[in-house]
């Protein structure tokens, strides 16, 4: 019963961990801003959506567009879904991680 | 038989963390990367690759065309092996081959440049010579230079000095000569197509490398989850890593030749040096040798390495087995430094290089001085984070700051790591406080030897400094994954094991954070158009 109770509790926090960390990365993907400098002494602010944009429209002219297009989207995409499967990854814990070390068992 | 003499076996290395996926000598090497592929680290290392490619595809679009450090030159010195079959030389006065060129005062004592021998670059890279070392003056916004352009330029009182030479031709061949074969297959492709064709080529060696920190770590601690993510994922996302892995550059060979020698090292100290490892570390330091002459502050480690494995006091054992692996690694490289010896009459060309620069790039100080020099460290830590290309891109100090403090962390958590080994190695208990565990002998062993490598690298840069101002960050980066494991080994001991899968994910998110921030406020505002 208790060792259940633990696993819940485990995977609660996981859970929780994972989202706030994948819901910090979405944010500054949709929501983010950063301060760039247009001179050394003039900076303005820009969303991160338009700076990655400022990239899309600046790839280089080479080979097929629509090709250059798919890599960027995809890799794009990947990167994405990759980092969140790495943080829910990250937090799955070994069976060492997992177990309470016994001189913090409470007393029978 | 004795452990340092037993012959390495498949079934050595278990594939960690989940026993229901431990491999057996029984088992097919196909079944046992099923099994590994299904292990949570395994499943963890396998996405880190499919994100790092993918990362790199960006990498390589975001730089302009042959904006990276020498790009141009080491583009050339491929061409020059893909289309007329040969190495380039450097750029030297036509008597004694190259040397005592300058006079007391610095000035050349011939400036009839027609009459010296070596290599220039093509008139056609001279529209990207604000990127090249150096070619001034430099003016390709004028048309009447595009196609004739300077081939002198003059110092003032020193007088003129050739401008526009081929001044990576002093860079052993192997990287090169492994890429001839694309530039020859893309030969109908124009230079800048081409460039990024061989830009993406680098993308393998830098998987290579993170395979390599895995495989690296999983030798030393092969059932610590913690070290066996976060090590590769640290190596993946180190910045200038990432770029040198997207750039036409020996760099990220010479990178991945290195992290093979401490790999082998690695296995070397788990399972003991056999005379068929010792020659394998050869090969490899051979291979790295080959690729970038800065592999050379490898050595020391790779002595210290054989040597406690062996036992110190066991001279008969580790002095021929050294031999070997300096035998084979020298057969290896004989030829390139023979050839060597007969262009320049010297081992390095530092006194061509330094004929060629010596109006801008003079020595740098005095060993202790600069190794003491905070504005010298400084400079090493922000070329490791940032600056990318010749020191274009500078990362806020303030950021900088933030990347060290936990880096700092990491090496206060590993002099504790030390000292309580030292301390509990006495009273016989194993783990504990907080996340430390005892090392064993071989984690010991690899610990000392990692730390003699990253000291020796890092010295290294500051010798060159004596002889050149411009030296860099990069000439350490082959010791990357040595860097990451004692980090992360400091990391892990500071925090307590329960907390440790929190810990690796907050340590991969910062790193995703890190490289999200340096390219969206950074990297991409420098290089493309953002509206006022």
């Amino acid at each position: 019963m208790r060792q259940r109770f633990e696993r819940n509790h485990l995977l609660t926090a996981r859970v929780l961990i994972w989202a706030a960390l994948s819901a910090l990365l979405l944010w500054y993907l949709r929501w983010g801003s950063e301060l760039v400098a247009i001179t050394p002494y003039y900076h303005i602010r820009r969303s991160a959506p338009y700076i990655w944009n400022a990239f899309h429209k600046g790839l280089p002219d080479i080979g097929n567009e629509t090709a250059l297009d798919i890599v960027y989207w995809s890799s794009i995409t990947v990167v994405v879904v990759g980092v969140l499967a790495l943080f829910w990854l990250a937090l799955t814990p070994s069976d060492k991680e997992a177990v309470e070390p016994a001189d913090e068992q409470p007393p029978a | 038989m004795e452990a340092a003499e037993r012959p390495i076996r498949l079934d050595d290395f278990p594939i960690p963390d989940e026993a229901a996926t431990v491999s057996s000598g029984s088992r097919s090497g196909k079944h046992s990367l099923a099994g590994f592929a299904q292990s949570t680290v395994g499943r963890f290392l396998l996405v880190l690759l499919v994100v790092f490619i993918a990362k790199q595809a960006l990498t390589v679009l975001v730089f302009p065309p042959f904006s990276g450090h020498d790009e141009v030159a080491h583009f050339n010195y491929v061409e020059t092996v893909a289309t007329d079959h040969r190495v380039p030389t450097l750029f030297r006065c036509p008597t004694d081959r190259g040397q005592h060129c300058l006079d007391s005062s610095g000035r050349l004592t011939n400036t009839e440049f027609s009459t010296w021998k070596g290599d220039i670059l093509p008139a056609y890279y001279y529209r990207y010579c604000q990127f090249i070392l150096d070619w001034s003056p430099c003016e390709p916004e004028n048309p009447r230079w595009l196609d004739d352009p300077f081939r002198a330029a003059n110092w003032g009182f020193i007088g003129q000095f050739p401008a526009g030479t081929q001044y990576a031709a002093n860079h052993p061949p192997l990287y090169y000569a492994l890429l001839a074969p694309f530039a020859r297959a893309g030969a109908s492709l124009s230079p800048e197509s081409m460039q990024y064709l061989l830009r993406a080529l680098a993308i393998p060696f830098g998987l290579a490398i993170i395979l390599l920190a895995f495989l690296t770590t999983r030798q030393l601690f092969p059932n610590d989850r913690f070290l066996l993510m976060t090590v590769p994922a640290f190596v993946a996302f180190q910045p200038q890593v990432s770029y040198e892995s997207a750039m036409v550059n020996n760099d990220i060979a010479g990178i991945a030749f290195v992290s093979l020698v401490i790999y082998l090292l690695a296995r070397g100290i788990r399972h003991g040096f056999d005379y068929v490892t010792c020659a394998w570390v050869g090969a490899a330091l051979g291979l790295a040798l080959l690729t970038k002459s800065n592999s050379i502050f490898i050595i020391p480690a790779i002595a210290l390495a054989i040597a406690l494995t062996c036992g110190l006091s066991n001279v008969k054992e580790w002095i021929p087995k050294g031999i070997v692996a300096a035998a084979v690694g020298g057969v290896l490289v004989l030829p390139w430094y023979l050839f060597f010896y007969r262009t320049y009459g010297n081992l390095d060309a530092f006194e061509q290089i330094r004929t060629l620069q010596s109006p801008w790039n003079k020595p740098g100080g005095t060993f202790t001085g600069m190794l003491f020099d905070r504005a010298f460290v400084w400079m090493r830590w922000k070329e490791t984070w940032g600056e990318f290309g010749w020191r274009r891109i500078h990362l806020d100090s303030s950021f900088l700051w933030s990347i060290a403090a936990p880096i700092v962390a990491g090496l206060i958590g590993l002099a504790m790591f030390a000292l309580l080994s030292a301390w509990k190695w006495r009273d016989g208990r194993d783990s504990g406080p907080l996340g430390f565990e005892m090392p064993d002998r071989a984690q010991a062993i690899g610990m000392l030897t990692f730390l003699v490598a990253v000291v020796t690298a890092y010295l290294a840069v500051v010798q060159f400094g004596t002889e050149f101002a411009l030296t860099q960050a990069r000439y350490f980066f082959p010791i990357v994954n040595a860097f990451a494991i004692l980090v992360l080994v400091g990391g892990r001991t500071l925090l307590p094991v329960r907390l440790q899968p929190i810990g690796r994910a907050l340590i991969v998110c910062g790193l995703v954070f890190m490289n999200l921030i340096i390219y969206t406020r950074n990297v991409i505002p420098y290089w493309h158009i953002i509206q006022n």
